[in-house]
């Protein structure tokens, strides 16, 4: 009899051991699931308040680039979450403005005036460009070795600029198989710029300091110089485009000495919250501008007519 | 010793114990998964409402037109007896105290579960020349 009844004992535990097991697994599921499905709602609503927060501040701010002192925290939705918008210009002080991938189907673009007044703001007669990715063929780069150039990229730098009553455009070529006495290396590819000034200032130069306070190498390093920045006339903005190469390269611009480059564009930086979430989203918002192609589009406001 | 007859109090109350954490955990089942289910469709809700509020960000803003309408979505029918809708109107001035140009844009995802009404909202701002346009 006693034997027996100790068998139940131990059934009944193993029984119940099981129950249990079952129980609470599912019973932690049912929890775990319902926290995250909470969470991922608070979420959602986050990034919705967030972007609702984004999208007050472009409009908020459509005209004024660089002026950024705008929105402080916000209720953008109610009863549901709330943003906080943060909004600041990228400022470049006297680094140089750099551009890091930049293909043969897209250009860099750099505002020497105040990108939203077009007002006057570079005031130096020359700027230093930087370009081309000094590691992309193997190696550092040794200008005589041709593998160790090839595909090192020769620029088109266009500078919009207003010259009292309208705007024209200064346009200079330079090509990094140039010796800084204009000597050509052996394939040179632009013989025919006028300008003489088409050659590689310093090759390989020492690394700059770019906008994010990054160092960075490059390849070449040219002088631009000779645009008109006096009396009524000033350069509007520099479109630095790549020539003979497939590949991205690096492009930057240092303004001269103790001079700096406008504000760039706006950053804006909203939080969105909602429950204990919070999401943050940044966006860099820049002006508008023509595309490339627009370089060589002749306008007119009447017909032309060609003598 | 004597030969114990019957069955003592200790004994008595474990089996009570056994059987009521044993019946506790059972009637508690049938609720966990139904949490598990509408935590299922919430998150689902949510999905459907946030790609509907990207499908607006990516409209041309003249073409959000004031009003409450209805729409679908292909993972709409995974809910039992489903409505969604949006709500577009012009940005109220509290929000956009200074007169932007704006619209917020409810999307509400609302279903049936267990006789009792659940429902999911999304609201956010679309301004002309925002994300995505």
């Amino acid at each position: 009899m006693k034997k027996e009844f100790g068998q139940v004992v131990i059934l009944l535990l193993l029984i119940m051991v099981v129950a249990l097991a079952i129980g609470l697994s599912t019973i932690g599921r049912s929890i775990l699931e319902v926290s995250t499905s909470r969470k991922s709602e608070d979420s959602s609503r986050a990034f919705s308040a967030a972007e609702a927060g984004i999208e007050r501040a472009i409009k908020q701010n459509e005209d004024f680039i660089g002026t950024a002192n705008p929105v402080g925290a916000v209720n953008t939705l109610n009863n549901q979450a709330g943003a906080t918008i943060l909004a600041g210009g990228i400022n470049t002080s006297t680094n140089a403005l750099g551009f890091i991938n930049v293909t043969k189907r897209d250009f860099a673009q750099f505002w020497l005036a105040s990108p939203s007044t077009s007002d006057k703001f570079y005031t130096g007669t020359s700027f230093d460009i930087y370009f081309g990715d000094p590691d992309i063929d193997g190696t550092k780069y040794d200008k005589n070795v041709p593998e160790k150039r090839a595909n090192q990229p020769a620029i088109e730098v266009n500078i919009i600029y207003w010259d009292g009553s309208k705007y024209q455009t200064y346009r200079r070529y330079y090509d990094s198989r140039k010796d800084t006495s204009g000597t050509p290396t052996p394939d040179p590819r632009l013989d025919n710029n006028p300008s003489g000034n088409n050659v590689c200032n310093v090759y390989s130069p020492a690394a700059i300091a770019t906008n994010d306070n990054v160092l960075t190498n490059y390849y070449c390093k040219v002088t631009v110089f000779g645009f008109p920045n006096s009396g009524s006339s000033f350069p509007l903005m520099v479109r630095v485009r790549l020539l003979y190469t497939d590949l991205a390269h690096p492009i930057a611009l240092k303004p001269a000495p103790g001079l700096s480059l406008p504000p760039q564009a706006n950053i804006y930086n909203s939080s969105g919250t909602s429950g204990d979430v919070k999401r943050t989203l940044e966006v860099t918002n820049y002006r508008s501008v023509m595309p490339q192609f627009f370089d060589y589009v002749l306008f007119s406001a009447n017909d032309l007519i060609k003598n | 010793m004597k030969k114990e007859q019957g069955i003592s109090l200790i004994e008595l109350v474990l089996v009570i114990a056994a059987v009521g954490v044993l019946a506790l955990l059972i009637s508690s089942l049938p609720s966990s998964i139904q949490s598990i289910r509408n935590s299922g469709n919430t998150s689902l809700a949510r999905e459907i409402a946030s790609k509907q509020l990207d499908s607006f960000r990516k409209q041309t803003y003249a073409n959000l037109a004031n009003g409450i309408n209805s729409f679908t979505d292909v993972s709409l029918s995974k809910l039992p007896t489903p409505t969604a809708q949006y709500d577009i109107e012009d940005c109220p001035l509290e929000i956009c105290a200074s007169g932007e140009e704006a619209k917020t844009i409810k999307v509400t995802i609302s279903w049936y579960e267990t006789g009792k009404l659940k429902s999911v909202q999304l609201s956010t701002l679309v301004t002309e020349g925002g994300l995505g346009q």
